[in-house]
């Protein structure tokens, strides 16, 4: 199986990782599963919010990551997983993460890409900071329905 | 020997530092390291770093509850709030 984990501050294209992954992949899977994840504008107690900013721990975030993909990997056949995750300053509307899964079958497919957001919420080293309009902001932690999509996979098995 | 503390998010506004050095003794464990960042930061300070929910990592490798943790020189040691990414 083939992973590529980029953080980076600039956008990304999903044209772009799209097709770079059927190229890698050719004739070998029979889907790919995509999610981009978006700022939104409402926190989550209905507040607007002006910015997010993210933050990481360059070297260990990356390892967080790889290791989400390498559980999924165990779960499903996936044959290319790629995440592409922002960090720095975003303004609602943002690209702020990408997940690509590859598989010869769209069940695992569907699975493998919906297991790595859910891990990724609750397991990926991360901290953001929401911030509204005249205030300092605030750090924001996994919310209770996060924890609840990160659970039911371990129930599940 | 030198190590250095770093801190992430809410630690490092709270610290309002991102990274410290700090020179303590050979075979210094993880606690003898808190006691020396107790001689360069408050109370407050140290109340929040030593949070029950604030995980600790050494070199990038996460240092579980209970576990001895015996630095060496050129240590990074890291003080991390709750994650959240997606």
């Amino acid at each position: 199986m083939r992973v590529t984990v980029r953080i980076q501050e600039q956008d990304f294209s999903l044209a772009r990782e799209w097709n770079s992954l059927r190229q890698r992949i050719g004739g070998t899977a029979g889907g790919i599963v995509a999610f981009a994840g978006l700022v939104r504008d409402r926190a989550r107690a209905g507040e607007e919010v002006s910015r997010l900013f993210l933050e990481h721990y360059p070297g260990m975030t990356e390892s967080s990551i790889e290791e989400i993909i390498g559980r999924a990997r165990e779960r499903w056949p996936l044959q290319d997983v790629v995440v592409v995750h922002r960090v720095g300053d975003l303004e609602p509307g943002d690209q702020i993460v990408l997940v690509l899964a590859a598989s010869a079958h769209r069940g695992a497919a569907f699975a493998g890409c919906e297991y790595v957001m859910d891990m990724l919420k609750t397991k990926a080293v991360f901290w953001k900071k929401e911030v509204q309009t005249g205030s300092e902001g605030t750090w924001i932690r996994s919310t209770g329905d996060d924890f609840e999509r990160a659970k039911h996979w371990q129930d599940d098995r | 020997m030198k190590v250095r503390a770093v801190f992430f998010a809410s630690l490092r506004e709270a610290v309002d530092n991102d990274v410290l050095d700090l020179d303590i003794d050979d075979g210094a464990s993880l606690d003898d390291l808190r006691r020396c960042l107790a001689s360069r930061l408050d109370e407050d300070q140290m109340a929040a770093i030593g949070g029950a929910d604030i995980r600790v990592a050494v070199n990038r490798r996460l240092v579980h509850d209970g576990e001895e943790s015996v630095l060496s020189a050129g240590d990074e040691v890291a003080f991390m709030p709750p994650v959240t990414g997606g």
